[in-house]
């Protein structure tokens, strides 16, 4: 499971990934991640699917994830950046295995430290 | 106080906000994702007055897809997706659009080619291309009244849209009741509590939908990716406006976009959708969309293939061998060909679409 971060993680990445970058870039960006955590959450959670599909569907969307979340590291900054690739790749890692529990445990952790939660 | 201190102060407040949440940083009130300056704005707004003044139009003031004769083959999809466009940029002249939408449904619910067309039974009378064009008509217009008279048509008719086909162009696919789960919720539709429904049977388009939620979003980037370029990868980055304009927001949505933008990256309408406004777009739209009909040398109008009826629809490649010209420079869109014939640049245009990509571009640059 996501460690909760700390005060002084939490300061590096407000170091790294607030200055410069304009709140238009900052607000469209965090649309889409709430977005993308909403369809994780609601693949992992939605009863109406097989767990054979819900892994499909994971395994197909996860390298997307992967790829804007680089392309958009200037904007993250490269700690979150990091951070949300090891959140990635560990979810592959469940999916993988077959543990999808753990897959969606991880995402409503990841969900809750950037606040997108309501 | 010293910028040291200065800069602890400042890096303690971010993080206390950080920590909290993200949400409540201060939300600007409209996402922009590139600026357009005052000049072009202005600019914009008077070549769609232009646009305005020579795009074709049927007797009855809808639009024809050609100036020599009042064409509508494919006027729901065009109307529908303006009428959005039009609707977000905020000017009232979309709602003509809308109303040649509307005026495409006859009272049993069924939904037409064009305003021109409604009621006139022959093959192919309605397509996946036209449902985009209602479909955005419905998150413009939010009418849900029209909405449930179609439905109703369209399951009594086995779940597709038109009575006689020449291929399955008029089955609603998964991907495509992925679109309506998106467009219902927007009409305020409470999807999941239709789908716990046991009075509503298991095919009905309610059910559907929610049967394609989650497969056609996964399903975009890839179909970005093997669409043939022209009006197939069209219809993709179509169904994401629409989805977008509807509230979906995710990163499926922009990874499937920016690959169809470098899959074509001389279509200006996929650049704007892929990358938002920019002063450079402004300048290629404005040359790509004249402010005077484009007209043969000698004045005649031009015909089909010189002729186009929605340029970001266009295989340029096929466009290109069509006039007998190579189409290479990635630039083609706004400085095509060499033209032999004395074919102006843009003579493949034909308003409408031009009007649709300054909507999208006024609409974008919104502050």
């Amino acid at each position: 499971m996501l460690n909760r971060p700390s005060i002084a993680h939490l300061l590096l990445v407000g170091l790294i990934s607030f200055p410069g970058f304009s709140a238009e870039a900052k607000s469209t960006h965090r649309e889409r991640v709430r977005g993308d955590l909403a369809l994780l959450e609601g693949i992992l959670s939605d009863s109406a699917l097989s767990d054979s599909k819900r892994s499909q569907y994971l395994r197909e969307l996860i390298p997307t994830y992967r790829a804007q979340i680089r392309k958009n590291s200037k904007t993250l900054g490269s700690d979150t950046t990091a951070m949300a690739i090891a959140v990635i790749d560990a979810t592959e890692a469940d999916v993988r295995k077959g543990d999808l529990r753990t897959a969606r445990a991880r995402i409503l952790a990841w969900k809750t430290y950037l606040g997108a939660s309501k | 106080m010293s910028a040291y201190s200065l800069f602890l102060r400042s890096t303690a407040a971010l993080a206390l906000v950080l920590f909290f949440s993200c949400d409540m940083l201060p939300e600007p009130e409209e996402i922009r994702t590139g600026l357009i300056g005052s000049e072009s704005l202005s600019a914009l707004q008077r070549r769609r007055d232009e646009l305005y003044a020579w795009a074709p139009r049927c007797e009855d003031g809808t639009m024809s897809e050609r100036p020599t004769e009042c064409v509508q083959a494919d006027a729901t999809k065009m109307n529908g997706l303006i009428c959005l466009a039009g609707t977000l940029a905020g000017d009232s002249r979309a709602e003509n659009y809308c109303e040649a939408v509307r005026r495409s449904q006859t009272p049993d619910g069924r939904w037409w080619r064009g305003p021109s067309l409604a009621g006139i039974e022959v093959e192919d009378s309605f397509s996946r291309d036209m449902m985009l064009g209602v479909l955005a008509y419905m998150v413009a217009k939010k009418d849900k009244a029209a909405f449930e008279r179609w439905v109703a048509w369209i399951y009594s008719n086995g779940n597709r849209m038109c009575k006689e086909s020449s291929n399955n162009r008029c089955d609603i696919t998964a991907t495509s009741w992925g679109l309506w789960f998106v467009v219902m919720e927007s009409l305020g539709y409470d999807v999941e509590a239709l789908y716990q429904d046991p009075n509503i049977p298991s095919d009905h388009p309610y059910k559907k939908a929610r049967d394609g939620r989650y497969s056609s979003v996964v399903a975009l980037p890839g179909k970005a990716s093997s669409a043939p370029i022209g009006f197939e990868l069209e219809l993709v980055t179509e169904g994401i406006f629409i989805r977008q304009s509807a509230g979906e927001s995710n990163s499926v949505l922009q990874q499937a976009l920016e690959t169809a933008s470098s899959r074509q990256p001389e279509n200006l309408y996929f650049e704007l959708l892929a990358k938002g406004p920019s002063e450079s777009l402004v300048t290629r739209t404005l040359k790509a969309c004249p402010a005077k009909m484009p007209r043969n040398p000698d004045g005649t109008l031009l015909v089909f293939p010189q002729w186009y009826s929605w340029l970001w629809q266009m295989d340029t490649a096929h466009w290109a061998d069509l006039n007998g010209v190579t189409a290479s420079t990635p630039q083609w869109f706004t400085q095509p060909i060499a033209n032999d014939d004395g074919w102006p640049p843009w003579s493949h245009v034909n308003g409408h679409d031009c009007i649709y990509l300054i909507d999208h571009l006024l609409h974008r640059a919104k502050d």
